[in-house]
């Protein structure tokens, strides 16, 4: 199942990459989206 | 059950994530998600949503036994330090953690988990050898136990990157900046 579409990722059309990398305004570390869940405890 | 990621459409990196209270069934909210964070204050008048200037990132999701659901998640900026005047100092690194109290429905309580902000920039590890592009880890975590929420993060205070964690509940921090290597009896009350 698809659970979101239309989503913004942590890419390089909006954040500076630096060699093949995406990179927070100022950061010198590199950075990506990644998800998380939680199937709650019921 | 609740799925969450770091999202880019404010121009600025924020969480947003989807709800399902029907084992995935149907998705609540907008296709594409919704701020896992919003309003302006929780009930000790903390704001919940981070700052203009502040990226949240990496974001980890874990519930209790007794159903209230964490959150945790770094917060990247310019931070303040000093009582008066305010310093902004580099851009640095802090661990926020919110609660949810309805089954991931809101999220109503924030609570910055760090002592103080930590530098990124210290002792990063070069990635594959690029001088210009570090690395501190994507392997952020998040436990809980009828004790509370067990963040772990990495932590530069001690002048390299090390791994620390702290226990949390919805009422206050009862350990706060543990370095997990030094860890020998945590608190358990």
């Amino acid at each position: 199942m698809v659970v979101a579409k239309g989503i913004v990722p942590l890419a390089s059309s909006y954040l500076e990459d630096i060699d093949g990398w995406n990179h927070l305004p100022g950061s010198s570390f590199r950075i990506g989206t990644y998800c998380t869940g939680c199937a709650g405890s019921r | 059950m609740s799925f969450a990621w770091a999202d880019y459409r404010e121009r600025i990196s924020r969480i947003y994530y989807r709800r399902s209270a029907d084992a995935g069934n149907t998705w609540e909210g907008p296709s594409s998600g919704q701020p896992l964070l919003t309003g302006e204050e929780d009930d000790n008048y903390n704001a919940i949503v981070s700052e203009t200037d502040q990226h949240d990132f990496h974001p980890q999701l874990i519930s209790t036994p007794s159903e209230e659901i964490g959150y945790v998640v770094y917060e990247f900026g310019p931070k303040g330090r000093g009582e008066f005047p305010m310093v902004l100092q580099d851009l640095l690194t802090d661990v926020v953690l919110a609660i949810s109290v309805d089954d991931g429905k809101t999220f109503s309580e924030r609570i910055t988990v760090t002592d103080y902000p930590w530098d990124p920039a210290v002792g990063a590890p070069l990635t594959h050898g690029n001088k210009y592009v570090t690395f501190i880890g994507e392997y952020f975590g998040l436990d809980a136990s009828p004790l509370g929420f067990f963040p772990l993060w990495t932590d530069t205070r001690t002048g390299m990157q090390e791994i620390f964690t702290a226990r949390v509940n919805e009422k206050h921090i009862k350990t706060s900046g543990v370095n997990v290597a030094r860890i020998s009896n945590l608190d358990t009350d």
